[in-house]
């Protein structure tokens, strides 16, 4: 197994990010966050952007989150995404991806998109989930027959739910067919798995397309 | 004039930026003329898979039950084996 603090490291590497545990003592802070968050917005927009901060604020236990913040993205995770190093490295993987979303589209249009339009949260947490999904079947050779649905966490119509779903299908045929989803968190950690072939296991290794450098 | 230029940069900067309209028909796929595997939303509009394109990967879009990537074939080597 690779240990996460690897993964991180190589992550973070590429885009900066803070990264708080459970346990930290910033962790409850953060998460004590959601709620003020929550209170402070103004009454007409809670419809709109209460339902999901709080959202994250019922779920931390479960539910890890990246925030963008004036300095670098803050990353949250839940104690159930370290409950065992596998889930710890896809999800710090996944929570990377929309570190590159706010590092792409920028902090406050991130927000704007991911608060204001269902369709485009569907599909960027598509492509967070997607990218979690690759990373467990290179560590583990695990992979999911069909597309797994998004749930109600995200609060997605059916519509946008079923895109998520189209979304995660494509990439799960791309890993199929033997190429890395076209994902920037993917090329990233699969440039640095073959940059590091001696600290990775051969298996591992041998599921990790190798892509133009 | 003040006040309504400054509701459109407001309104510019706070909606959500999503792809225009196409009129495709919804679940529907395809590669983007860039090579990117896209799929049609309910709202009509091309949604990627992903966030760069399949030749930065060194694959190819190809549409086949999704749109996704898949190895480039190597067509010097496909053409040596037809070739006696």
């Amino acid at each position: 197994m690779i240990a996460p603090a690897l993964i991180e490291s190589a992550l973070r590497a590429w885009r900066p990010a803070t990264v708080l545990r459970p346990g930290d003592a910033l962790h409850s802070v953060a998460v004590s966050l959601f709620r003020a968050l929550v209170e402070a917005l103004p009454a007409a927009l809670r419809p709109v952007t209460g339902v999901v901060l709080g959202t994250l604020e019922d779920a931390s236990q479960r539910v890890s989150v990246t925030l963008a913040t004036p300095g670098d993205p803050v990353i949250v995770l839940s104690p159930a995404a370290v409950a065992d190093e596998v889930s710890h490295a896809c999800t710090l993987a996944h929570e990377w991806v929309h570190v590159g979303q706010i590092a792409r589209v920028g902090r406050v249009q991130t927000a704007v998109d991911y608060l204001g339009s269902g369709e485009l949260r569907a599909q960027r947490e598509a492509d967070a989930a997607a990218v979690g999904l690759w990373l467990r079947y290179v560590l583990t050779g695990e992979l999911p027959e069909t597309a797994p649905t998004l749930g109600d966490l995200y609060h997605l119509s059916t519509d946008d739910a079923a895109l998520a779903r189209a979304v995660i299908a494509s990439h799960l045929d791309t890993i199929r067919a033997g190429a890395l989803p076209p994902l920037d968190v993917c090329v990233v950690l699969a440039q640095w798995l073959h940059a590091t072939p001696r600290e990775i296991p051969a298996d591992v290794l041998a599921r990790v397309p190798r892509v133009p450098s | 004039m003040r006040p309504i230029l400054l509701c459109l940069l407001l309104c510019l900067a706070a909606c959500p930026k999503l792809p225009p309209v196409s009129g495709c028909t919804p679940a529907t796929w395809r590669c983007s003329p860039d090579g990117r595997p896209e799929v049609c939303s309910a709202s009509q509009r091309w949604e990627p898979a992903g966030d760069r394109s399949c030749a930065s990967v060194g694959a190819v879009c190809v549409v086949e039950r999704t749109a996704h990537c898949a190895p480039a074939v190597d067509a010097g080597a496909d053409a040596s084996e037809v070739t006696p």
